[in-house]
């Protein structure tokens, strides 16, 4: 049943209809045969070849890839950031636990909408985490580690961002539960982190009031109650003898309670010599060096985190069209209609030009460049946003634009002459081309406007 | 109406002779002391107003020139709700190089909240908290020993400070060197609350802000109020701060008498005090304030009647009017009564009016001086109308609540079981005779 084969370095393990990648050591890893094996098995006791694999896994693109099962051989003295990170322990002898793990989750990858597009990156790594939960079916359980900039990793979503933006995942993770995707369970710790890079790791100390001095020393107030003498514990001491001495009365103060008391205490700072009782506390980031009062420190909670329902739906189902389509809609701006709306408000106005003809025209503006394919398609649509606006600058409050991509453009003009049509169009190839050039690289583009009057009953082709 | 001409009758009848006879508590102590003695004393400061002004400048100049730092110390027990005024009417001084401590002995209220605040907001330079009560002297005594000035002020929380308060309470000190505390002008803030609170207006205004003139002027000026008084650190060093009260305000300045200090009041320097609005609470302060006399001066301090370093005149002779004053006549008010009772009881009804009428005369030529020298004249024109009831206030509601507290404290010692005072310091005090 076991057969361990090798492709060129890499070690593969086949077992029942499951094929594992084995891996022992950093130089035999390809990382290009993961989307072919089923499941990843590590067996070397070293955390950076656990790193590098987990890296390279979870960080894919593909869900295919970045949901795949790790396991790891079980060491004496693993770390935890190994044993909470991986999807079970084992031993060689163990493949059938390790198969019926693997069949689980690829059975729930396969139940997942694969959705590749998200409105946005935040929104990209909350809905990756649902689905590694869903996959999993266990709880987001953060651990302590003092490696990790917030002391504690998040299994899966830690590795979607870098060090620097470790605090976005407290947000996501927020972002996910305000939703209703997610749900906090129990509290786990509190963390405080640095208001300037969020680190968790810090020095707190008593600092002086006047200076911000660290160094300080604390004494303790004595009261003399015969002749209400009070002063600091050194005002008392003697430098050969162990008795505390009233230096107002020179009585010795032999029973606390009885002859004095200490009702206070008082900081004294070696630097500046000021005194006071209340010193601040500043913290001293170890990552970035700010030193700062500890109030500024930001306290958020660290909770074990759970899948909804509703989460559970939206990666069985994927987003809804509309969600990952808003973006193609045009920015909203006063005049520039959806192409449905602009064809029913067309309709309306050649009706309307039954009474009043000859000066409502409908105008095409095309847009051509071979620069623009070569651009992404979320760059396509700002840029398509900028030209419908720039277009409807030139024209009436009145007047309507509807954009069907950066390069197709259609416009209603009312209470027009073909004479000022005319110096309209010259206006816009001009202008528009000036702004493609702007944001395009060597653009070589070409606009032109056509146009036409509007009749009742005419058939335009758009 | 008959009784009026009944009245007159009789007083013509009597005659000037005997009239003496009847009044003589009045005429030879009342009369003498606070109206021709004052009026005299008074008269005489006035016709020195010029070289004192002259020397006055010069003093300010010389203040001016050396700028020392100034520590005022506002020790106390639940004053939150005074300190921000406080603090306010600090920081409006002329004189600004001044550090500000306030000691909170132990509040059981929000002062702690504020005070740290203040501190942590740079409004004052030090607060400093005993979360267990050692009594308003330990409390100084703290404060005290974390003050850095040349000067020391202690200043009563629930008061606030004309703007060149500070500066005129420590010019005397330029004015002689042996000059180690100087005393303020107490004056009233919330004299228009009660009936209580006008009444002292007036005492205020005639046993303080005139009386201390005249004590001051004739080298005889005993209490520095702790409301508002300066010191000199070195003076308060040599003579080791504030013992245990209550009446610490008044044993500190006899120990800087003894010490061989001069003790100076300065009327320019004026501070507004909130004064009891009850007559029961006011009933409890003067209790409290009328033990001391038994308490430190005929105890503690009865050495100033003996020959010693430091004697002087002026320490003796303060001693002497304070006993004779507030004690002695205060005994022989009750023998006057009897005397009265006994030997003119069949005209008991014709005398109490005349005496009554001469106190009311002599409480209006008091209040004429007060006008002469208050800088509040205008806003005290009100109090005339108190005048005549200052009679029975102080005749009456005073002279009880002083021999009451003489007796309780001359048989019983009574102050070392006041509360003013935490029980373990008192205990101590009366242990040691303090």
């Amino acid at each position: 049943m076991l057969a361990i084969n090798k492709i060129n370095k890499q070690a593969l393990i086949e077992y029942e209809d499951f094929l594992f990648m084995y891996v022992e050591e950093e130089e035999a890893f390809d990382s290009e045969k993961i989307f072919y094996v089923d499941a990843i098995i590590i067996n070397s006791s070293s955390t950076r070849l656990f790193e590098k694999v987990l890296r390279v896994t979870r960080t894919h693109y593909d869900a295919e890839i970045y949901l795949k099962p790790i396991f790891c051989v079980q060491y004496e003295g693993l770390p935890l950031q190994v044993i909470e990170r991986c999807d079970g322990l084992t031993d060689v002898t163990q493949y059938q636990k390790i198969a019926r793990t693997t069949r689980e989750i690829k059975n729930n990858v396969e139940k997942l909408f694969l959705q590749q597009k998200f409105p946005s990156n935040e929104f990209g790594v909350l809905y990756k985490t649902m689905q590694y939960l869903y996959t999993r079916n266990h709880d987001l359980v953060p651990f302590v580690d003092r490696h990790a900039r917030l002391s504690y990793t998040y299994p899966f979503v830690s590795l979607q961002l870098e060090d620097e933006e470790q605090k976005k995942i407290l947000d996501i993770l927020k972002q996910g539960v305000r939703d209703g995707f997610l749900r906090e369970e129990q509290m786990l710790d509190k963390v405080h982190i640095c208001d300037a890079c969020y680190s968790a790791h810090h020095n707190i100390r008593e600092t002086c009031l006047h200076c911000n001095g660290i160094d300080l020393k604390v004494q303790d107030l004595i009261h003399h109650f015969q002749c209400a003498y009070i002063g600091p514990e050194t005002d008392f001491m003697q430098e050969y003898t162990d008795d505390l001495i009233c230096p107002k009365c020179q009585k010795i103060l032999r029973h606390i309670g009885v002859d004095y008391d200490k009702p206070s205490h008082i900081f004294n700072c070696n630097t500046c010599s000021e005194h006071f009782q209340n010193p601040v506390f500043t913290y001293n980031c170890v990552d970035c060096g700010k030193i700062s009062d500890i109030r500024h420190l930001q306290e958020h909670l660290i909770k074990r985190i759970s899948l909804t329902a509703k989460g559970k739906q939206l990666v069985l189902s994927g987003l809804p069209k509309k969600t990952y389509e808003s973006d193609s809609k045009v920015k909203e701006v006063t005049g520039v209609y959806e192409l449905d709306v602009f064809k029913n408000i067309l309709e309306q106005e050649k009706a309307r030009t039954a009474f009043n003809p000859g000066r409502t025209f409908f105008g095409k503006v095309a847009v051509v460049d071979e620069k623009l394919n070569g651009i992404s398609w979320k760059e396509k649509m700002i840029l398509r946003d900028e030209l419908a606006r720039e277009l409807k600058s030139y024209l009436k409050e009145y007047d309507m634009v509807t954009a069907v991509s950066a390069g197709e453009f259609y416009f209603l003009k009312l209470e027009c002459t073909p004479e000022k049509l005319e110096e309209l169009g010259e206006l816009i190839v001009f202008n528009l081309e000036a702004l493609v050039k702007s944001n395009v690289k060597d653009s070589q583009v070409v606009v032109s406007v056509n146009t036409q009057p509007v009749f009742h009953n005419q058939t335009i082709v758009m | 109406m008959d009784f009026i001409i009944e009245f007159f009758k009789y007083w013509n009848y009597v005659g000037f002779g005997k009239m003496i006879r009847i009044f003589w508590y009045f005429i030879f102590f009342e009369f003498g002391r606070y109206v021709v003695l004052e009026f005299w004393v008074l008269f005489v400061y006035w016709l020195g107003r010029k070289r004192r002004a002259k020397e006055w400048e010069a003093a300010k100049q010389a203040l001016y020139n050396e700028m020392p730092l100034i520590s005022l110390i506002a020790p106390g027990k639940n004053e939150g709700k005074n300190i921000f005024k406080l603090v306010k009417s600090l920081n409006e001084q002329t004189y600004q190089n001044v550090e500000v401590i306030i000691v909170d002995d132990g509040s059981d209220d929000e002062t702690p909240i504020i005070g740290r605040n203040l501190e942590k907001n740079g409004l004052i330079d030090l607060f400093i908290r005993n979360d267990m009560r050692g009594g308003k002297a330990s409390a100084a005594n703290l404060a005290w020993r974390y003050s850095r000035g040349k000067f020391l002020l202690h200043l009563d929380a629930d008061c606030s400070f004309d703007r060149t308060a500070v500066e005129n309470i420590i010019i005397p000190f330029y004015l002689d060197p042996e000059i180690g505390g100087v005393g303020g002008n107490v004056k009233v803030r919330n004299g228009d609350v009660s009936l209580c609170a006008r009444l002292q207006s007036i005492e205020y205004l005639k046993s303080i802000s005139v009386g201390r003139i005249v004590t001051s002027y004739l080298g005889i000026y005993r209490i520095i109020s702790g409301a508002f008084g300066a010191f000199r650190m070195d003076a308060l060093k040599k003579i080791g701060v504030w013992d245990i009260g209550p009446g610490l305000d008044g044993d500190i300045t006899v120990k800087l008498r003894k010490s061989g200090y001069k003790i100076h009041f300065e009327p320019k320097a004026i501070c507004l005090t909130a004064v009891p609005t009850k007559f029961k609470v006011l009933w409890k302060q003067r209790l409290r304030w009328s033990r001391s006399l038994v308490r430190f001066r005929l105890r503690k301090h009865l050495d100033v009647f003996l020959p010693h370093k430091n004697w002087r005149w002026g320490t003796f002779l303060g001693f002497v009017e304070n006993i004779f004053y507030n004690f002695v006549l205060d005994i022989k008010w009750y023998i006057y009564i009897a005397d009265m009772i006994i030997n003119f009881s069949s005209w008991i009804w014709f005398l109490i009016p005349m005496n009554l009428a001469l106190y009311m005369v002599a409480g209006f030529m008091q209040q004429l001086s007060l006008s002469l020298w208050s800088e509040r004249s205008e806003d005290e024109r009100v109090l005339w109308w108190y005048v005549p009831l200052m009679v029975f206030y102080v005749a009456f509601f005073l002279r009880f609540c002083r021999t009451l507290a003489y007796i309780k404290e001359f048989f019983w010692k009574a102050s070392y079981r006041d509360p003013w005072n935490p029980q373990k310091s008192s205990y101590q005090a009366l242990k040691n005779g303090y």
